[in-house]
């Protein structure tokens, strides 16, 4: 699992860290059961504020997508929140990759890529709709 | 644990008829790590001077641990509780690094050698230069130093990265990091922004000697948000239903509103109109902050 | 205590060359007494006041009332009594201060610290006095000596008291040194008179000439514990005012 936080994004940071491990799970990076850092840990790598990872681990687990075991640590939990979102994923994913495909085919950046993307999601909170 | 680490009571200071502070009154609860911000003269190293007891409050009370900082016996018991890097990073120049920590360390009971050796391992310092041949950033480092192996319960810091180079700067956040983790209670008082909007978990904002915010960050960033209106022609010279700490700033046809700490439902008056939301940064929330602060000064004459 | 070690590794330098040129300069003046004719002549005013004959008088009145007070002061006052004037220049004072100790007890550990030394200068120079006269034979007690000195350290330490509460409130040491100065010479004003009447007034320079004592074998008293008080007074004004200074 691989965790980046971006500090300057405005996006609250225990926002980020949540969406990010939930994504993780979903596209199979890590597994019902598998374990996570400890909040000492985690902290420690990502040099964030201890608080907000034990924040982070309890939303977690009131989500049910996380189960925390006094003394064992933090593991995934085996639950349906998790494979919900699973499934979401895979059936958007090949959408998401054909569109990337088309934007390389067509001699996009990435940076343009990513850019027409999130003026796509603007654009898409503006007009009201929410894709939820 | 009821107890908070810092808490300021309606403190106020002034200096030859100049008032530096102005009935400052915030918390900052044990085991937080809280950045206090503010423009140069905003009063930010006052109020820290205070907590150590350099500077007495002309007006109210600063607590440490519950204890009166200013109060000539609790401030004793104060200063053996907590730790602190100061604006002045400078050390006895007849002393070599050695020699100001060999002097530091029979002030305090809790000396963590261990954690002293990790850090000058860490930091790269020498022990045997005297303290008056020591750059700026090694002057930081050995205040960091000394800081942290005393095993305080709070650590007050003005400004501790003044000099570092990036990557000291990063051992010093894990160093934070691993003093949160072990229950200290951290007030840091900051320009670098973009440095500790990882490790801050609540702010207070400082601007002429008064307190304009005290938030927790997480919470601000949620509720704070730049909305960018597009008219298609002239746009409205007034808008009703603004959130109190809102600002406009017009280009055009354009309009921005910034709202720091408020979500504005703007479908109530622009259903109709495209509007895109942007989240605001640590850095921009503080800026929008003194901004705003400053148009109402400007437009009633007085202060706020 | 902690913070003797400080001041030693602070001072031990400047404490080093100080003993070094005044041991120099009492070497001269001891060298003068031993050769040379004029300064061995009774002339001095002092010489017309004394019940004791002998050049023994004004060499002593030379030394203790002359030499030691304008060489010694000036001297000691450069390992400054007031210490926190130095920190706050070295910028040095807010890690001082942050530091569990409280401002009394490391200002009156500088001050006893500042007067053992002034003590020893004038006890170790005045010993190299006392071998000259014991080498021209004259009649001399140890006893007396050691008193002197110590009544001379005494009146030393008024004007350094009063120079430590001056710099409490001025904070430059030049401008301290320039008060002092001023007020120094204010109370020596009364000795031109040379009355009986205000003995009060010249009680510091009392004790600096020695004439009570070493003259008439009268042991100061009155002086002695006034110049007491007035060392008690001084210092404390200077402690109270660098307690409640922000810094």
């Amino acid at each position: 699992m691989w965790l980046k936080i971006n500090p300057g994004s405005g996006v609250p940071i225990y926002i980020q860290l949540m969406e990010q491990i939930k994504h993780s799970i979903a596209i199979g990076s890590i597994r019902t059961g598998d374990q996570l850092p400890t909040i000492r840990n985690l902290a420690h790598e990502l040099v964030i504020n201890p608080n907000t990872v034990a924040r982070v681990y309890r939303e977690l687990e009131f989500e049910k997508v996380l189960e925390l075991r006094h003394g064992a640590g933090v593991f995934v939990a085996d639950r349906p929140a998790n494979k919900d979102r699973s499934d979401m994923i895979q059936a958007v994913q090949p959408h998401f990759r054909k569109a990337v495909e088309q934007g390389t085919a067509a001699g996009m950046s990435e940076e343009q890529m990513r850019a027409l993307f999130e003026s796509e999601i603007d654009r898409s909170k503006s007009t009201g709709r929410k894709g939820k | 644990m009821n107890v908070p680490a810092i808490e300021f009571l309606n403190v106020s200071k002034s200096f030859r008829q100049k008032q530096v502070l102005d009935s400052v009154r915030f918390t900052v609860p044990q085991g937080a790590i809280c950045g206090l911000l503010g423009s140069n003269g905003s009063g930010k190293s006052t109020s820290m001077k205070i907590l150590l007891d350099l500077v007495r409050p002309s007006e109210g009370r600063a607590l440490v641990l519950g204890m009166d900082a200013n109060n000539p016996a609790e401030s004793l018991a104060v200063r053996r509780r907590v730790a602190c890097v100061t604006e002045d990073k400078s050390f006895y120049p007849y002393m070599t690094v050695q020699q100001v920590l060999d002097y530091a360390r029979k002030f305090f009971n809790g000396w963590n050698t261990e954690r002293l050796s990790v850090l000058l391992k860490r930091f790269e310092l020498d022990r045997s230069c005297l303290a008056k041949n020591l750059s700026k950033g090694n002057r930081a480092k050995l205040a960091l130093t000394l800081a942290l192996c005393r095993s305080p319960e709070v650590l007050i810091l003005d400004e501790p990265t003044e000099g570092l180079d990036p990557l000291a700067r990063e051992d010093f956040l894990q160093e934070l990091v691993q003093a949160s983790l072990d229950g200290v209670s951290i007030l840091i008082c900051t320009h670098q922004l973009a440095e500790v909007e990882k490790i801050i978990g609540s702010i207070v904002l400082l601007e002429k000697g008064k307190v304009l915010l005290h938030a927790e960050v997480e919470t601000l960033k949620e509720k704070s948000r730049f909305y960018h209106l597009t008219f298609r022609d002239q746009p409205p010279a007034q808008i009703a239903g603004l959130p109190a700490n809102a600002r406009i700033s017009r280009a055009g046809r354009s309009m921005v509103v910034s709202s720091v700490g408020e979500r504005w439902d703007w479908r109530k008056s622009f259903a109709d109109l495209g509007v895109e939301e942007k989240p605001m940064t640590l850095q921009e929330i503080y800026g929008e902050v003194l901004k705003i602060n400053r148009e109402k000064r400007g437009g009633d004459g007085n202060l706020e | 205590m902690e913070t003797w070690n400080k001041f030693w590794l602070e001072s031990r330098t400047r404490l080093f060359w100080i003993s070094a040129v005044y041991f120099l300069m009492a070497v001269g003046v001891a060298w003068m007494i031993l050769k040379v004719p004029f300064i061995r002549e009774p002339h001095m005013w002092e010489a017309q006041q004394r019940d004791l004959g002998g050049v023994q008088s004004d060499l002593f009145g030379f030394w203790f009332g002359f030499i030691q007070p304008f060489l010694v002061i000036p001297l000691a006052l450069t390992l400054a009594p007031n210490h926190w004037t130095t920190e706050t220049a070295n910028r040095t004072v807010h890690f001082s201060l942050c530091l569990p100790v409280s401002r009394r007890s490391e200002t009156v550990a500088r001050l006893l610290w500042f007067h053992l030394w002034l003590a020893f200068l004038v006890f170790y120079t005045s010993s190299l006095l006392f071998g000259c006269e014991v080498l021209m034979n004259y009649p001399r007690s140890f006893f007396s000596h050691l008193v002197q000195c110590s009544l001379n350290t005494l009146a030393f330490g008024v004007i350094t008291s009063l120079w430590f509460a001056f710099s409490s409130f001025l904070w430059d040491q030049s401008k301290a040194t320039a008060g002092t100065s001023l007020l120094v010479f204010l109370l020596a004003v009364p000795l031109l008179y040379k009355k009986e009447s205000f003995p009060g007034l010249y009680a510091v320079y009392e004790l600096l000439v020695g004439r009570q004592w070493f003259l008439k074998g009268e042991f100061p008293w009155r002086s002695v514990f006034l110049n007491l008080a007035l060392i008690w007074g001084f210092c404390e004004i200077g402690i109270r005012r660098i307690e409640q200074k922000d810094f």
